[in-house]
């Protein structure tokens, strides 16, 4: 066993971590090694040393100081806005969806650059049949059942991709058709989301309603609710959707006196 | 809100628990201390101060371990509820502390560089065994680490806890616990330097002294 393998092992074996054969090996270099003796001498001495350290006593002002700071803690609660403590228990649940969001617009930017580059004359197409493909493509399954409904859309309704004859498989050039889909599929995220928010205001806007207001923002809710149906697919769903969230945000937030003006 | 002089803790009406039960486990405690409970908070408290005040002041001294041992409860009161029980109580509690003596400590080093009359102060040991001021210089050699080895060298040799312990506070691989230890007691080895020969020669003197189980030797 060499000095540097001891020096790399003292540590270990000093800590008992070393197997039988491996401490007994390092223990015969001790016997013969001054130098590495020494070491391991001071190494021991530390760790004992150290072991020995008592642990120093707190001052008895901790405990009250550490209460006065929980209290100011408490009292800067107090006064921070509701919504900001709402945002905080939201955060959890807001944060996947913003960075979805944001992968959403960064891949349908991409793939409309994309389509551009790539076939500069289909250009327009990608937006007409995007507005096309949206209606079909309203389903739950926004990855995979309503891009493959796009698809079919964007190729001409319920014929099988690329059956014209005149033009082959590759007729529709496959950005045009990827960034149609995408532009589907963001569609039904987009709704997707607005379906899931409204989910969780639903429960924090409704919860300390009771009574008459409770009854009277049921009303409101199923109003807004049954507005969203109506409104076909589009801009104006979004508007739709967007007073029913609004709603609950305000009245999640304590703003919305139900009671009052429901 | 108006502005009005703060009420004590002592006026806060604290929740109490249903049933007046002794808490007994971890997960219960902190429960309890997630509900707000006075008793609770104070078990806590007192399960955790001497390990939680110890190792602040070993990593940033005795003048501000107070102030960093305070903002390491007020941390674990506060941060219970982020507490999910993946981890023992006890050693989120050690996280919690290492981490804010730690930056506690960068603020330091950038306030101030340690002196190096810090090991002068302590006079060289006369050649007597187990020189009980070698400890006083052995606590002045950890102030001169840099505060990555004190850490480790408290959670290990200090407080006498595992590497698997070690890494789990420190938030790294068990072979880097192991390696960073080494490196800090070679590095108080230097530091340490004649005082440690000191007490070599002394136990080479009268070696019958020597206590069993100690040191190397013991299989000699």
């Amino acid at each position: 066993m060499s000095c540097a393998a001891v020096q790399r092992e003292l540590t270990a074996y000093l800590d008992g971590e070393l197997d039988t054969a491996s401490a007994s090996a390092l223990r015969g270099h001790l016997r013969l090694c001054p130098d590495c003796r020494a070491a391991a001498e001071d190494h021991a001495a530390i760790r004992d040393r150290l072991a020995e350290l008592e642990r120093p006593e707190p001052p008895p002002a901790l405990w009250d100081g550490v209460l006065a700071r929980l209290g100011e803690a408490e009292i800067a609660d107090a006064r921070r806005p509701r919504w900001a403590r709402l945002l905080e228990r939201l955060r959890p649940h807001l944060v996947p969806a913003g960075l979805a969001a944001t992968a959403c617009a960064v891949a349908v930017l991409v793939i409309q650059l994309r389509a551009e580059d790539d076939a500069a004359p289909a250009g327009p197409v990608v937006g007409e049949r995007a507005t096309a493909g949206a209606p079909g493509a309203g389903g739950a399954d926004p990855d995979g059942a309503a891009l493959d409904v796009a698809r079919g859309a964007a190729l001409g309704g319920g014929n099988s991709g690329g059956a014209d004859p005149g033009r082959g498989d590759r007729a529709v050039p496959f950005t045009t058709l990827d960034a149609t889909a995408e532009l589907a599929a963001e569609a039904a995220r987009l709704e997707e989301r607005w379906r899931v928010t409204t989910a969780e205001l639903l429960p924090l806007a409704r919860g300390e309603l009771r009574g008459t207001a409770r009854r009277r923002f049921d009303r409101e809710v199923a109003a807004l609710q049954a507005q969203v149906l109506r409104t076909p697919a589009g801009r104006d769903r979004d508007r739709a959707w967007h007073a029913l969230v609004m709603f609950l945000e305000r009245a999640a937030l304590g703003e919305v006196q139900v009671a009052v003006h429901p | 809100m108006p502005h009005v002089r703060a009420a004590t803790d002592h006026d806060i009406p604290r929740p109490r628990p249903l049933v007046a039960t002794p808490v007994t486990d971890d997960r219960e405690l902190v429960a309890a201390c997630q509900r707000g409970e006075r008793r609770a908070m104070e078990a806590l408290y007192h399960q955790y101060r001497r390990r939680v005040f110890g190792l602040c002041h070993r990593i940033v001294g005795p003048v501000e371990a107070e102030e960093v041992a305070q903002d390491v409860f007020v941390r674990v009161f506060r941060g219970l509820g982020n507490f999910r029980g993946d981890s023992q109580l006890g050693t989120w509690v050690y996280r919690l502390a290492v981490n804010a003596a730690l930056t506690h400590a960068g603020k330091q080093k950038r306030r101030a560089e340690v002196g190096d009359d810090d090991l002068e102060h302590v006079a060289a040991p006369p050649a007597v065994l187990r020189d009980p001021r070698l400890s006083d210089r052995v606590e002045a050699a950890m102030r001169r680490l840099p505060a990555g080895y004190r850490a480790i060298l408290v959670l290990h040799d200090v407080e006498g806890l595992s590497h698997e312990e070690c890494a789990a506070i420190l938030d790294c691989r068990v072979g880097t616990s192991k390696s960073q230890l080494h490196k800090a007691r070679a590095r108080m080895r230097e530091l340490l330097g004649p005082a440690l020969a000191a007490e070599r020669a002394a136990s080479a003197a009268s070696p019958s002294a020597s206590a069993p189980g100690q040191g190397p030797e013991e299989a000699a």
